[in-house]
């Protein structure tokens, strides 16, 4: 299998939760996955936005991150706006999700929270 | 209805000993003579129908084909009602996709950590459905009805609010 297709391998079953393209970006050291149009729950909230998913950050606590473009509460710590890609993010504070998975299930993992939680 | 057709039907119904009607119906494409009034137990046994199928009456119209329930209520019968067994959901097989992987599972209710054990999934890791609007994490003590064509992943019970 080539590098493109396993890239759209990797990314095709994020490409179900999402209206949009699904790409691989990089920025600096970060590899990155743009996520046009995600589609999620936060609490009681169906939400649609971008989404931003770094699969090498830089911190052995968050080896991963998950970046969008809203902060959407759930009781959850939203510390950090970082600028990446020319725009604005928001994040919250999720530990300990491995970069050794697929990033489906890097993004699951990261998604989780935000569906038991209760939007401010 | 004409004289011709009136004529028929008392050609075909037949008195039984116990004073009851018989009628021709038709199971599963097959005909059968009946008595009316008779009960879905008694239908269920004329034409054999296994324990894990579900015998239906078919409707016409718009109307929903009616379930017989296998028991003593009675039924009253037409002339060439027809009737037909389908397998019982328990019985049914779906086709899902878990971890983008096709499998066959029975179709109906299922506990998470049982269908979890059934398609290969590690009991450590959460199940999540892939619905169009969302990824739903399932707890493994919760029950779903799978259908055909549903999606699933697994993923590593990882994370935690710091």
């Amino acid at each position: 299998m080539s590098q493109e297709q396993n890239d759209a391998a990797l990314l095709e079953p994020i490409a179900d939760l999402c209206d949009g393209q699904v790409s691989f970006k990089t920025e600096g050291w970060r590899r990155l996955i743009l996520m046009e149009g995600l589609r999620f729950k936060a609490g009681p909230r169906q939400c649609t936005m971008d989404g931003l998913l770094c699969l090498n950050h830089d911190n052995t606590t968050y080896p991963t991150k998950l970046y969008l473009t809203e902060n959407v509460g759930c009781g959850l710590n939203w510390n950090e706006s970082p600028y990446l890609l020319g725009r604005q993010w928001h994040t919250f504070s999720w530990s300990n999700v491995s970069q050794d998975q697929s990033p489906f299930a890097i993004l699951a993992a990261h998604l989780a929270p935000l569906s038991k939680g209760s939007p401010s | 209805m004409g004289p011709g057709r009136e004529n028929w039907n008392i050609r075909t119904y037949i008195m039984t000993a116990e004073g009851k009607h018989e009628v021709r119906i038709h199971i599963d494409r097959q005909p059968y003579q009946s008595p009316t009034p008779t009960t879905g137990e008694a239908l269920y046994n004329l034409a054999d129908i296994g324990k894990h199928k579900e015998l239906f009456k078919e409707a016409t119209g718009d109307h929903e084909d009616k379930p017989v329930a296998r028991d003593h209520t009675e039924l009253h019968l037409h002339q060439d009602d027809h009737f037909y067994s389908e397998k019982e959901e328990a019985e049914k097989k779906v086709h899902i996709t878990v971890d983008r992987v096709a499998k066959t599972v029975r179709a109906g209710d299922w506990l998470v950590s049982a269908l979890k054990a059934e398609v290969g999934v590690d009991a450590a890791k959460v199940l999540a459905q892939i619905k169009p609007h969302e990824l739903v994490d399932l707890d493994d003590a919760a029950h779903i009805k799978v259908h055909d064509g549903e999606k699933f992943m697994s993923h590593a019970r990882t994370g935690a609010s710091s």
